[in-house]
């Protein structure tokens, strides 16, 4: 079963580059898009959530062309968290979340629901936010404010959410604890997660399906453990290591003979002027 | 501020605010060359008391409350929603080019044909939407940005108020005509532009009640509104276009009446938040309250000169403006 496939995408954006990307999310589990900067997994995340459309090429959501969604329907069927976040505005933490029913009525009801409020129940204590429904969102630390768009994310009942690098800015105990919680989303609840991550040995521990870009192309797919190598690492990421996994935890060691430290540039002396 | 003071002002608000308009409006009608007492006004609007004090109630101060009442309430409602919709604290009617469209064609009208001054108040309003109108055109592409939209806005702006500036030049001799409506007044309305407007301001302050969810939804961002099923393209530009009716009607009777679109939202703002189901209605009070009575204060203490209350409301309002961005740190 695929949730999401995506055949012959491209997109030319300023000297960006999106070349026939080409994959397919499977349902139900956690997935982790990985590679280099500016290879383009921002890019994609965006374009199966219908923030942007592709020059060419089909991006396919639950069986159906993402051109034949509703904008709100696509809101009920899959939602992303993107990257670095605009300012909240000045909101209670509930009605932050409560923001996220919104695809559910029409374009101008606020009333909620019996239904809605149960939804945002569940979303903020998922989230761990019960304690923290009525303060004010600006003033939230940047985990809890994560926390708090995720629970807005899940209040809108998607059967997919698409996470853009959710662990860049947070501490390892908060990195791990976001993980502890998608984990428990996607084992329970059978919640498809996509999400950008540059640490390659939390990709590989906690998603059972890679897929690796570089250049605006997949190049590389499947379960961690296959596709996490030397070889992969020299092509994707061009460094010399060696992969050691501990359970479905990878040791990357640098191999420091070789690599960029040796093109740095010949020690000059120093120049004193007089 | 945290929920409990929000919702404890949210409180106060609600039950002041029509209190507030009433006791505005009233010292409106009681205030101006002739006082006329309290209790008079109740008998006067009924057809009684004495003739003199109704006609003066019925014939100039009635309509003039009315319009002010009108104007300042679209005024506020425009400004908060343009500073929603542009994600700008400082947007007002006039990024959206409504001041210089109407300008533009106030002047035009009064200074190169006199004799069709009459048409006034339509041919503002149409000058007003047609620089909206222009703006959001020229900002389009594949939708238009809040950025692109601020950008065209100023140079519109500039050049609508280069071509107004010439007229006046040319023709200099006509100029004072053209003053009150400039600075922004209600000196010398009566019903028949009560009634020009009347159409407009209601239909323009009856849509709002359409505007809270869509502009709630925008504050988080095109991005998040859109994840959330939003069109937004499509919402900001009718929100953009209702802003324009509601600031062009305002603009077409009383003229340049600035800073009620911009600094009633923001004051309303920092009482009860951004929600705009709180947002939009207290600011439609407490705009239509202050230009009412900014009016009746600008009449009266300046007495003989009725000075328009566009100039009285810079006055104050620019200073007062400056004490809260001094005032308020956490400034976004």
């Amino acid at each position: 079963m695929t949730a999401i496939e995506t055949n012959e995408l491209r997109l030319a954006a300023g000297s960006f580059r999106l070349a026939d990307a080409t994959l397919a999310v499977p349902a139900g589990q956690m997935t982790a898009i990985v590679g280099p900067n500016g290879s383009g997994k921002s890019t994609l995340l965006q374009l199966i959530a219908g923030l942007a459309a592709p020059d060419g090429g089909l991006v396919v959501v639950g069986g159906k062309p993402l051109a034949g969604y509703k904008r709100a329907e696509l809101a009920r069927t899959l939602t992303l968290l993107p990257q670095a976040g605009e300012p909240l505005p000045e909101l209670t933490v509930r009605e932050l979340v409560a923001c996220g029913r919104s695809p559910y009525h029409g374009p101008f009801r606020q009333r909620l629901s019996a239904e809605d409020e149960r939804a945002i129940d569940w979303a903020l204590a998922e989230m761990n936010l019960r304690g923290y429904e009525n303060r004010m969102a600006g003033t939230l630390s940047g985990g809890e404010r994560q926390r708090a768009l995720i629970a807005m994310a899940l209040a809108q009942q998607t059967g997919i959410v698409l996470l853009d690098e959710p662990t860049t800015y947070l501490d390892i105990a908060h990195q791990w604890e976001l993980m502890r919680v998608l984990t428990r989303l996607n084992r329970d609840h059978g919640l498809t997660i996509v999400m950008v991550l540059h640490d390659l040995q939390q990709a590989a521990a906690f998603c059972g399906h890679l897929i690796a870009v570089k250049d605006g192309t997949v190049v590389a797919r499947g379960e961690p453990r296959a596709v996490v190598t030397p070889h992969f690492l020299k092509s994707v990421f061009d460094i010399e290591a060696k992969v050691r996994f501990d359970e479905a935890y990878p040791l990357i060691v640098p191999l420091l003979r070789s690599g960029p430290a040796s093109e740095l540039p010949d020690k000059e002396e120093p120049i004193w002027s007089s | 501020m945290n929920k409990a003071q929000r919702d404890r002002n949210r409180k106060i608000a609600a039950a002041l605010l029509p209190s507030l308009l009433a006791a505005c409006a009233l010292f409106g009608l009681a205030t101006g060359a002739v006082p006329i007492p309290l209790r008079e006004i109740g008998a006067a609007l009924l057809r009684g008391g004495s003739l003199e004090h109704a006609a003066i109630l019925l014939d100039v101060r009635l309509p003039r409350v009315l319009i002010g009442l009108l104007a300042g309430a679209c005024l506020a409602a425009s400004g908060a929603i343009l500073q929603g919709v542009m994600r700008n604290p400082l947007a007002d009617p006039g990024v959206i080019g409504v001041s210089a469209g109407g300008g533009l064609a106030a002047v035009a009208t009064l200074v190169l044909a006199p004799q069709w001054s009459y048409l006034l108040p339509p041919a503002a309003f149409a000058g007003a939407l047609a620089a909206a109108l222009l703006i959001y055109g020229l900002s389009w592409d594949r939708g238009a940005s809040p950025v692109k939209i601020v950008l065209a806005g100023v140079a519109v702006n500039a050049l609508f108020g280069a071509v107004m500036n010439g007229i006046m030049v040319f023709h200099s001799d006509r100029v004072p005509a053209v003053i009150p409506w400039l600075s922004g007044g209600l000196n010398g309305l009566s019903w028949h532009h009560l009634r020009f407007m009347l159409p407009y301001a209601l239909s323009g302050l009856a849509l709002t009640a359409l505007v809270p969810k869509p502009a709630n939804l925008l504050l988080l961002g095109d991005r998040s509104a859109k994840l959330l099923g939003q069109r937004v393209e499509r919402q900001r530009m009718l929100l953009l276009a209702l802003a324009a009716l509601l600031a062009g009607t305002a603009v077409s009777v009383v003229g340049l009446v600035g800073f009620v679109g911009l600094v009633v939202p923001h004051v309303v703002r920092l009482l009860i938040g951004e929600d705009y189901r709180w947002l939009l209605p207290v600011s439609v009070g407490a705009g239509a309250s202050l230009v009412v009575f900014a009016d009746a204060v600008a009449r009266s203490w300046f007495d003989p000169v009725e000075l328009p209350v566009g100039i009285l409301l810079a006055c104050v309002g620019a200073p007062f403006f400056l004490y809260l961005l001094k005032k308020r740190s956490n400034w976004r």
